[in-house]
C-alpha cells in the first residue's frame, strides 16, 4: 500500500515554505503580545495617575505633596510565583527586559536564537526563572543562561553566596552597582572551559546571573557589559 | 563558584530548525494525501510549522515530538476541513499554476486513490497514518483523538474495500 501512497505522491514540487520567515512572523508576533502587555501596563500606570490627579483637594486645604510623578514612573514589574499562570507571565516580562536591556547595551548585538525564559515552579521552596537565548555581537555567536536564585527569608544566605568570591579567585570580582545593588562578577579559565559570570542582587531575596561560555572567538559581551545589562534589568524589578 | 547550568536549557530556535528541517519533506507528502492539493499542503504544513515554533518548549519536551508534530499537522487539516466553504475560497487575478498536478489519468486509476476521494478527512488521515507513516493503531489514535476502535474499524473497512478492487493490495 505504501507504493501505491508514493505513486499518489509523485515527485513533490518545490516547497513554497520558508521556515526562517514562519520562525520571524512566530517572533514579531510574540513581539507584538510583549509591547501589548508593556503598553497596557503604561496606560493602566496612566489611568492611576490621571486618578490620582483628577483627585484635587478641594480649596482652601493645604497644599500637599505630589505623589503622582512617583506614581506614573513606577512601572517596575514584580516576579510574581505564586501562581503557575503568573510565573510565566513573569518569565515573559522578565525575557522583555533583558532584550531591552542588551539592545540598549550593546545596540548591534542580534538574538539568533531567541531568548525563551522559563518559570520553574518548585513550590514553596523557592520558584525561580531560567532561560537561554543566543546573541550575535559584532560577529561573535554565544549562548547565555540567565537563572534567578533564591526568593524566601530563610534562602537569604544561600542568595547572597552567589554575590560572594570564593576565596582567592582570580577574575572574581565583587562590588556594588551604580543603582546600590550588589554585585558579583567573574572572568576566568582558559579555552573551553573560560567562563564570564555576572550576577545582581534583585528584590525578594532573590539574585539574577548570567552564565556565558565563550566560543573560541571570544566572548559575545564583557562581564562587566553583562553586570550593566543586569543592573538595568533589577532596577525594572520590584 | 555555581556550574553553569545545564545543557537542557539549549532549548534553541535553532533546535527547532533542525527538527523542521529534517521533517519537512514527509509532512508535505502526507499533507498532500490528505488534501490533494500541494498549494493547500504547503499552507498546511506552514500553518504547523508556525504552531510548532509557538509551542516547541512543549514539543521537545513529548514523549515522542514526531507523533506530537504529526498531531498539530492532522489538527490543521482537520480544522481546515471544517471551516465553511467560503472561507477556504480564495479568487486570484491569476490562473492557478497546475503544472505541479499529477497526471489525473494515470493517478486518478489507482484504486487507492479513488477511495481517498471517496473518504471523509478523518477517515483518510487515519489511513494514511497507518499506512504511509506507520503509526500503530494507538498511537493515530492519540494524533487524531479518536478511541483505538474507530481506528481499527477504518482501517478495516479501507482495506476490504480496497481488496474488493484490486486484490494485490495487502
Amino acid at each position: 500500500m505504501r507504493e501505491q501512497f508514493d505513486e499518489i505522491v509523485g515527485t513533490p514540487p518545490p516547497s513554497t515554505i520558508d521556515t526562517h520567515v514562519l520562525a520571524r512572523r512566530v517572533r514579531r508576533t510574540r513581539d507584538a503580545r510583549r509591547a501589548g502587555i508593556a503598553a497596557t501596563a503604561i496606560v493602566a500606570a496612566g489611568l492611576t495617575g490621571g486618578l490620582l490627579v483628577g483627585n484635587n483637594p478641594p480649596v482652601g486645604t493645604p497644599p500637599v505633596p505630589d505623589n503622582t510623578a512617583i506614581a506614573q514612573a513606577d512601572n517596575r514589574i514584580e516576579l510574581k510565583s505564586d501562581t503557575r499562570s503568573n510565573g510565566e507571565a513573569s518569565a515573559e516580562r522578565l525575557a522583555a527586559l533583558i532584550e531591552d536591556a542588551v539592545a540598549d547595551v550593546a545596540p548591534g548585538a542580534v538574538w539568533i536564537n531567541a531568548l525563551d525564559v522559563r518559570f520553574i515552579d518548585a513550590g514553596p521552596e523557592g520558584s525561580q526563572w531560567s532561560g537561554s537565548g543566543g546573541l550575535e555581537v559584532g560577529g561573535r555567536f554565544g549562548n547565555i543562561f540567565v537563572m534567578t536564585v533564591g526568593g524566601r527569608a530563610e534562602h537569604e544566605k544561600a542568595g547572597q553566596s552567589g554575590l560572594s568570591c570564593p576565596p582567592d579567585m582570580s577574575g572574581c570580582t565583587e562590588g556594588t552597582s551604580p543603582g546600590g545593588r550588589k554585585t558579583m562578577t567573574f572572568d576566568g579559565g582558559e579555552g573551553s572551559s573560560r567562563l564570564v559570570r555576572a550576577a545582581i542582587e534583585l528584590p525578594g531575596n532573590r539574585i539574577i546571573a548570567v552564565h556565558h561560555i565563550p566560543e573560541q572567538s571570544g566572548p559575545v559581551l564583557s562581564a562587566a557589559q553583562f553586570l550593566q545589562i543586569f543592573d538595568a534589568v533589577a532596577a525594572q524589578i520590584k | 563558584m555555581p556550574p553553569p547550568p545545564g545543557r537542557y536549557l539549549l532549548a534553541t530556535t535553532a533546535d527547532c530548525h533542525t527538527f523542521v528541517a529534517e521533517r519537512l519533506d514527509r509532512w508535505r507528502r502526507s499533507a498532500y494525501l490528505m488534501c490533494d492539493d500541494w498549494h493547500l499542503a504547503d499552507d498546511l504544513v506552514s500553518d504547523a510549522v508556525m504552531l510548532l515554533y509557538r509551542h516547541w518548549s512543549r514539543v521537545r519536551r513529548a514523549d515522542n515530538p514526531d507523533a506530537y508534530a504529526q498531531k498539530i499537522l492532522a489538527r490543521c487539516w482537520l480544522t481546515e476541513r471544517r471551516r465553511a466553504w467560503w472561507r477556504r475560497e480564495r479568487t486570484t487575478d491569476t490562473m492557478p499554476v497546475t503544472s505541479h498536478r499529477q497526471d489525473e489519468r494515470v493517478i486518478d486509476r489507482l484504486p487507492l486513490a479513488q477511495m481517498l476521494k471517496t473518504l471523509g478527512p478523518r477517515q483518510r488521515a487515519t489511513l494514511i497514518l497507518r499506512y504511509y507513516l506507520d503509526y500503530s493503531v494507538d498511537e493515530t489514535a492519540e494524533i487524531l483523538g479518536v478511541a483505538p476502535s474507530t481506528v481499527r474499524a477504518q482501517c478495516t473497512r479501507a482495506l476490504e474495500e480496497l481488496r474488493s478492487t484490486s486484490p494485490t493490495i495487502h
